[in-house]
């Protein structure tokens, strides 16, 4: 190795640890690409799993799900999640215009959830006021964790796949600091149920 | 005859103011009732969402805030249970949710206002330490590698120095 040559070696290997120590201040300064951001909802059945969902449902009896919050937005994030009631007939929310349902909300659970952190719920459930006539029921009230909702929601009879069905979904909203205001988050979670009586 | 009469009439005019202020009493403490839920829930949602974005700019700068949620939590229970209620018509069990919602949250926008101010100076006092550390050592890996090299270079051009011309036989 000529004199050239050892010079060339010493630059650049003093370049490389000059880099290496100023690494930490650059840290400070440059920010690094952080992963996908998302939100997630989740419906689990009594035992906190994905199993045994309600779904022959009788008037009198209470049911139990959970409902599911994880924030991965890279900051504490506050959360509403409506619970909605709907028959065959009702308008579930919209996934590709990003819309929500127009369906009065009933239920509510108001919850701030840090970075990296999920929450989760007890969604206790039940129905009175059942009534069948002809080819119909009728829905009363929808009592959701000791909270009882004049729904009168009437489910016509489904010859396809036999049963009264009405649909318990869950819409995330969350709280836009720009806008001072919830904003529809484009998720929700469903449970079908069918009316036995 | 007459009096049986007068009496029935006073007894039907008197039914009659009752009915009506009866019913005006009522509409008016509902009408009321109602505005006043929906105010007293208007300001615990704005005091919900003062104290979050308190705890977001808290938290962006650097703070431990998993106390404050613990304690917005709280206030966000209340409010929900407020607004369950109001849309249930119960205007009473609303504006007490909604109270206790405002006070369970009272007090934490001035701890994360403190929580901002002691994360700053930790991070001015971290970032100071973090750029001295990269300065210094910087520095010294320069006048290092200028020691090095002129170390190298004496060595270098000595061991040159000492070397003689061979004689090569042909």
């Amino acid at each position: 190795m000529n004199l050239e040559e050892y010079r060339t070696v010493f630059v650049v290997s003093g370049l490389i640890l000059c880099l290496v120590a100023s690494a930490p201040t650059l840290s400070l300064y440059v920010p690094f690409p952080s992963g996908e951001r998302f939100s997630e909802l989740w419906v689990l059945g009594p035992g906190h799993m994905a199993e045994d969902y309600p779904f022959n449902v009788s008037a009198g009896e209470s049911y139990l799900v959970y409902v599911g919050v994880g924030n991965h937005l890279g900051s504490s994030a506050y959360y509403v999640a409506y619970v909605k009631f709907r028959n065959q007939t009702g308008t579930l929310p919209n996934a590709t215009a990003g819309t929500p349902s127009p369906l009065p909300s009933l239920y509510e659970y108001r919850v701030f959830v840090e970075d990296g952190e999920t929450w989760e719920g007890a969604l206790r459930f039940s129905f009175s006021g059942f009534s069948f006539f002809e080819n119909q029921c009728l829905v009363e009230d929808f009592v959701v964790n000791d909270v009882a909702f004049n729904v009168g929601a009437v489910a016509s009879w489904d010859e396809e796949n036999n049963g009264f069905y009405y649909q318990v979904f869950i819409e995330l909203w969350i709280y836009s600091v720009e806008s001072d205001s919830f904003q529809y988050h484009n998720r929700f979670v469903s449970i079908w149920l069918n009316m036995t009586g | 005859m007459s009096g049986f009469v007068r009496a029935l009439r006073i007894v039907l005019i008197c039914l009659v103011v009752f009915a009506f202020s009866a019913l005006a009493v009522t509409g008016v403490f509902a009408v009321v009732g109602e505005g006043e839920a929906e105010s007293e829930i208007q300001e615990a949602e704005t005091a919900l969402s003062s104290v979050y974005v308190a705890v977001l700019e808290a938290e962006r700068s650097g703070a431990d805030v998993s106390g404050l949620l613990v304690g917005l939590n709280s206030g966000g229970n209340f409010l929900a249970e407020a607004q369950v209620l109001f849309r249930n018509g119960d205007f009473d069990g609303a504006v007490y949710y909604a109270d206790l919602s405002v006070e369970s949250v009272e007090g934490l926008m001035d701890e994360a206002g403190q929580l901002k101010t002691l994360a700053l100076a930790e991070h001015e006092e971290k970032s100071f330490a973090t750029v001295a550390g990269s300065g210094v050592a910087v520095v010294v890996i320069v006048l290092a590698s200028v020691v090095g090299w002129r170390l190298l270079k004496r060595r270098y051009l000595a061991k040159v120095l000492e070397m003689r011309p061979e004689v090569v036989k042909g």
